[in-house]
């Protein structure tokens, strides 16, 4: 009974998603962003979202990573209801439980790379030599150590999009939310990079949740989901 | 985040910018000297003023005839007023016990010869108590004495200037000068003692005794006494004496102004404090003017970081990060500016004092804290709205913002 429960709990969703809603806008000119998603995502995932521009899938990806909330239905993200949250709260859930990959990167161009990767242990009040000891070591394991000390520009983008991985990791999230991560790089850089997303997913356990249009990175991952019109139309999950 | 985690973003930021954050700070640094400067120079030509006033004579006390309520300089009308003679400077040197002493003056412009040299020169008309009044010593020779005052004789004691003007490098000693016509011989030259507040020359001036220049202007009016306490103490004293003596030889009406060093004093500081007020607050509207360029530059910082901003909310910083991040920014480079501002008023000041050694200005320490402090609070006001502004942001937003 015990061992039940606990099985349970292990198989209690990491992301769940209850008939999502997200409406822009009133009257004639209201627009129905989604439109009633219901998700499961369990822990230590890889999935892929698909879909057409305008299909929504932005808009699902900034509600699943807290930068948004939706106007109807309920979000529990590790078990906590986010879904009605204030915005300085959901700024800590981002900080703590969310890392994001962009498609531009998105480095602040002034700060090093290791400046760029310490940037969220600044706001969960870790101390300066804590956050350089963290930053060194997540670098080292992005295979940068000897980059720290240059700035985006100097940076190759491949270089660029793993100093965004490594500030994506660097608090230890529960969920890595990578938003069209190969869009700007080279093919083989892309693939090098959805190595590595491979990587940290089998070997360290790490969710990912990745926004593409390209289907033949979308099939690197171990479920897809396609949007459309707000709704999601079709999920590989068994 | 702690502060010192604010102020390390802040300064890092001010120094990826150093010409805009420089420039930005120019209306700070301009409003901090010329508030310090304008402040410190009323304040330097205070204390001018104070030591001229002090350097007079010590314990001084200034009785003038007429009387006035109003405080200050100037003489009060003549009308109606029981005219001042020597008499009172007798009745006073016998009662009043509160003085050390007393002297008659009376003032008046006569034409001054010597052999073909004339100039037109204040003649001063006193006693012999004149020198022990007034802070003034004599250069060579000596001051009349009270038998020269007594017996009306035609001596006298010259100034610097003219000296020089009438005699140049000869010894005036023993010579014969003639004032208003009349044959007066020099028995002393007074000490040099420069200009009165920049306009009067002390040393364009001839001493004769009460006595001959109640003659020579044909009148027994005194312009005024001058009088010493025996100490500062007993300066209230010494003008409750005055007052009683001399009401009651003036037929019991006070028709006489008392004075004093201090009194005279309190008035100028008057109008110089209003001065410098007045000067400060114009000073004043150029750090403001500051502050606004400041919130300008601001707003426009917000803008070209919005993504920044998102980048920094989007990885979890919350509303008050943003807004201290931004506040401090302004606070510091207002602050900067001040201190900057501080260093060249400083700077300043002493070049200032090389060109007017006389009246130089004086910084005092509470204008420094009050400029810093100000120079603070201009940034934090300035940087108010411009942080709330980018705290403001949304995320998803500030992220897409090209």
């Amino acid at each position: 009974m015990v061992k039940g429960l606990r099985l349970v709990m292990k198989n209690e969703p990491l992301i769940l998603l209850e008939d999502i809603k997200k409406i822009y806008g009133s009257g004639p000119t209201q627009v129905n962003a989604l439109s009633g998603v219901n998700l499961k995502i369990r822990e230590g995932e890889f999935m892929a979202i698909l879909g057409p521009s305008g299909s929504g899938k932005s808009t699902l990806m900034n509600i699943i990573g807290c930068l948004d909330r939706p106007s109807e239905g309920r979000y529990l993200l590790d078990n906590i209801d986010v879904s009605g949250m204030k915005d300085d709260d959901l700024a800590s859930i981002r900080n703590k439980k969310i890392g994001f990959v962009f498609q531009m990167f998105n480095l602040l161009p002034k700060q090093s790379a290791l400046g760029n990767v310490m940037i969220p242990l600044l706001y969960s009040g870790v101390d300066a030599r804590e956050r350089k000891e963290r930053g060194l070591q997540i670098l080292r394991k992005m295979g940068l150590e000897g980059r720290w000390h240059h700035r985006p520009n100097e940076l190759s983008g491949g270089e660029c999009q793993r100093v965004a991985i490594a500030r994506a990791l660097i608090n230890r999230p529960s969920i890595v939310l990578a938003d069209e991560p190969t869009g700007n790089l080279d093919t083989r850089t892309g693939e090098e990079i959805i190595l590595l997303f491979k990587r940290l997913n089998k070997d360290e356990g790490v969710t990912l949740i990745m926004v593409t249009h390209n289907p033949e990175i979308a099939n690197e991952a171990s479920r897809r989901i396609y949007v459309k019109d707000g709704k999601i139309v079709e999920d590989t999950a068994p | 985040m702690n502060f010192i985690e604010f102020f390390r973003l802040a300064l890092a930021s001010i120094l990826e910018n150093r010409l805009r954050s420089f420039l930005t700070m120019l209306g700070i640094i301009i409003g901090v000297v010329s508030v310090i400067l304008l402040i410190s120079m009323t304040t330097g030509f205070r204390e001018y003023l104070v030591r001229q006033f002090m350097g007079i004579g010590t314990n001084l006390i200034i009785i003038n005839p007429g009387k006035t309520e109003t405080k200050g300089l100037g003489q009060p009308g003549f009308e109606g007023v029981q005219k001042m003679t020597t008499g009172d400077t007798m009745a006073l040197r016998r009662n009043a016990y509160a003085l050390e002493s007393v002297s008659s003056i009376t003032v008046g412009t006569a034409d001054v010869r010597y052999v073909d040299r004339e100039r037109k020169v204040m003649v001063i008309g006193t006693d012999e108590a004149f020198v022990k009044v007034i802070n003034i010593g004599v250069d060579a020779g000596a001051f009349f004495n009270a038998d020269d005052v007594n017996a009306s004789r035609r001596v006298c004691t010259i100034g610097y200037t003219v000296k020089n003007e009438l005699f140049g490098s000869r010894n005036p000693l023993g010579e014969i000068i003639k004032i208003g016509g009349a044959g007066y011989r020099v028995i002393g030259i007074m000490e040099k003692k420069g200009t009165f507040i920049g306009t009067d020359d002390l040393d364009d001036v001839v001493y004769i005794t009460v006595s001959a220049s109640q003659r020579l202007f044909n009148t027994d009016k005194l312009f005024g006494l001058r009088a010493k306490a025996r100490s500062a103490v007993m300066i209230e004293e010494a003008k409750e004496q005055i007052r009683i003596i001399l009401t009651k030889r003036h037929n019991n009406k006070e028709d006489f102004t008392i004075l004093t060093q201090e009194s005279l004093l309190s008035s100028l500081n008057s109008i110089l404090k209003a001065l410098s007020v007045v000067l400060a607050g114009i000073a004043a509207i150029s750090l403001l003017v500051g502050g606004i360029g400041i919130m300008n530059i601001m707003l426009v910082s917000v803008r070209e970081r919005t993504r920044e901003i998102g980048i920094r909310k989007a990885v979890g910083a919350r509303r008050a990060d943003i807004l201290f991040q931004f506040l401090f920014e302004s606070m510091l480079i207002s602050l900067i500016g001040g201190i900057i501002g501080i260093l060249i008023a400083f700077i300043g000041g002493i070049i200032i004092s090389q060109f007017l050694p006389q009246v130089p200005p004086i910084m005092e320490p509470w204008v420094i804290a009050l400029a810093t402090i100000f120079s603070g609070s201009v940034g934090i006001f300035f940087g108010v709205y411009p942080a709330y502004k980018a705290a403001q942001q949304d995320p998803i937003q500030a992220l897409r913002y090209e």
